[in-house]
């Protein structure tokens, strides 16, 4: 099961700034100064949490080494929604095969029904 | 009693008629053999399966699938004949308990069978501002 990445996923979501610099790499790649511009913190505490996204598997970062500009990797983020997503689908075909089993516990009962009137 | 923190907890709710008897689709329950039948998902079957159909009661399914085989277990938490059913269960692997409770109501010969699943508070679904990120993430989504 994909169980340790999905809580990875979801701690790394847990964090206000880094839900910020998420949605702000959503608009576009940028680096560390770039995204430490809006927050109002410093670089290094950016980059902490840019390494806690990267672990994440939620952002992507570039081999440049000046500049490892930053961008949004939608993979895990997709897979954290569709937990929620999933559950409801997984219902949903849970009742459809109920609905299935219940026509045919009755079909069995009413052809049962049937042969005894008949009889 | 503190009223439920509607953000702190995650709540899905999935509803169905079916032209059965109230009765029959309780039925459907109250037993591993029953239970198998239908519990599918879409997949999935459920080789083994123990329903000791009263409070208490173990509720144990192995989900298999896709390739992968998983354990839900857990215990029938209450069961109310013909009206509704509560179980708590935790799917192995994942670590939190998810409460689910069963209503059934008849009317003009059909069933409405209403399943509503709560993931507790300190889950990890529930983990940081629930209400925060899943908005952020609904934005983020909407952007991808």
């Amino acid at each position: 099961m994909r169980t340790d990445a999905l809580s990875a996923t979801f701690a790394a979501l847990a964090d206000p700034t880094r839900r910020k610099i998420l949605a702000q790499l959503a608009k576009g790649e940028a680096n560390v100064s770039e995204l430490s511009k809006p927050f109002e913190i410093s670089q290094p505490a950016i980059s902490k949490h840019l390494k806690v996204l990267e672990r994440a598997g939620l952002i992507v970062r570039g081999r440049d080494a000046q500049f490892r500009p930053c961008r949004l990797s939608p993979a895990p983020l997709e897979e954290a929604n569709d937990w929620t997503v999933e559950l409801r689908r997984s219902w949903e075909e849970r009742l459809d095969r109920l609905g299935d089993y219940l026509a045919d516990l009755q079909a069995k009962e009413k052809s049962h029904g049937t042969k005894k009137r008949r009889r | 009693m503190e009223p439920r923190n509607a953000a702190a907890e995650e709540e899905l709710v999935v509803s169905r008629s079916y032209a059965a008897p109230r009765q029959l689709v309780f039925d459907a329950w109250s037993s591993g053999e029953r239970l198998a039948q239908w519990w599918g998902p879409h997949g999935f079957s459920a080789p083994e399966c123990v329903v000791e159909f009263r409070p208490q009661g173990k509720l144990e399914i192995l989900m298999k699938g896709h390739g992968m085989e998983h354990w839900m277990r857990g215990r029938f938490d209450e069961i109310v004949q013909g009206e509704r059913i509560v179980f708590t269960v935790r799917v192995e692997g994942l670590d939190q308990d998810i409460r689910t409770v069963v209503t059934f109501a008849e009317e003009a010969g059909k069933t409405t069978m209403t399943i509503r699943q709560t993931v507790p508070k300190n889950s990890m679904m529930a983990r940081g501002q629930k209400q925060g990120w899943t908005e952020q993430l609904e934005k983020l989504a909407a952007l991808l």
